[in-house]
């Protein structure tokens, strides 16, 4: 995988794509549901400073810490096991 | 999308953020419909360099084999929070291995534990145990419930019985039919110059109606330059679920 980094520049039009935008107080909100985006491993909600990843399975939004990208890696591994299995 | 006009469409993205300057809304979305199919040859991440060492752990024989029978989720993380922090030690990386150990325990009690039980090699019983589960012909299911629940009691620190030089070798007899009892296994950790009192703990167990019948095994690993053993016995009734 390609991994390209967020930065605080890129980081609004990477959310538009995704559908997601920065509110006032700098969490990360989906724009059709209004909620606050929470990271899929740490379950912690996510703003524009702590945001970590926007990764593919199908659409994995993890926090900027060890255990999430720990988290994310071990589930990604274990996926493309069972996809070979399967296949 | 094409492998080469998925890569043209990383070189775009790199070299546009790379000056400065946006990027068309349309190649954003090709990336989310990639992610939709099911592709992964993309991702974006705020430090790279940590996804990519974890994504290498992950890929590893320790990581695949037995962290899918752990449970929750964020335990899996954990464990591979701690091969890192184990890597960085065996590659004499000291400070930086404390510090990730750190980070461990500041993340939460649970994690600084697991951290802990994973580098002295006490997790490497749940491991024997798992493998001696699936030659049982237990169910994944079966094998997750078991391992996650023995995971669960060394995190809370309910089902470790330690043999030191102190150990009386009556209580430890006792301290293990105890634990027997209440959890349907046995766990009495020793370090290398134990060894003898842990032998003698089976021997003397083996011989009881209390652990008729049941398995016995002594598993060893060397962590630190010392040999560690560990004493494990299981109810058949556990093993034959």
């Amino acid at each position: 995988m390609e991994i390209l980094d967020i930065t605080d520049a890129n980081l609004p039009e990477l959310l538009e794509g995704f559908g997601k935008f920065v509110d006032k107080k700098g969490n990360i909100v989906d724009k059709k549901s209004n909620e606050q985006v929470v990271c899929r491993y740490t379950h912690t909600p996510l703003t524009k400073k702590n945001i970590g990843g926007i990764l593919p399975g199908s659409e994995i939004f993890i926090a900027n810490t060890d255990s999430a990208y720990a988290g994310y890696a071990l589930e990604a591994s274990i996926a493309d096991d069972e996809t070979q299995r399967d296949s | 999308m094409k492998l080469n006009e998925i890569l043209e469409l990383v070189t775009l993205l790199k070299d546009t953020w790379e000056h400065g300057k946006p990027v068309a809304q349309k190649h954003i979305k090709k990336i989310r419909e990639l992610f939709r199919q099911g592709k992964k040859n993309v991702g974006f991440a705020r430090n790279p360099k940590s996804l990519k060492v974890y994504m290498e752990l992950s890929k590893g024989q320790f990581a695949r084999r037995y962290a899918p029978y752990i449970r929750p989720t964020e335990y899996r993380g954990y464990l591979v929070q701690s091969l890192y922090v184990k890597k960085l030690y065996a590659e004499n990386k000291r400070a930086e291995g404390d510090k990730k150990r750190n980070q461990m325990h500041r993340q939460s009690p649970v994690a600084g534990r697991i951290c802990n039980l994973f580098t002295s090699g006490m997790l490497t019983a749940i491991w024997k145990q798992i493998d001696n589960m699936e030659e049982a012909g237990l169910s994944h299911d079966a094998i997750t419930g078991r391992s996650s629940q023995i995971l669960d009691d060394l995190i809370q620190d309910k089902s470790i019985i330690y043999v030191n030089q102190n150990s009386d070798a009556k209580e430890l007899v006792t301290m293990s039919i105890n634990a027997f009892k209440k959890q349907g296994y046995l766990m009495a950790f020793g370090a290398a110059s134990q060894t003898k009192k842990v032998e003698k703990l089976r021997d003397t167990l083996q011989e009881l109606p209390e652990f008729e019948g049941q398995r016995f095994e002594i598993i060893s690993w060397r962590e630190a330059e010392t040999d560690h053993y560990c004493l494990t016995a299981h109810s058949q009734a556990i093993i034959e679920d």
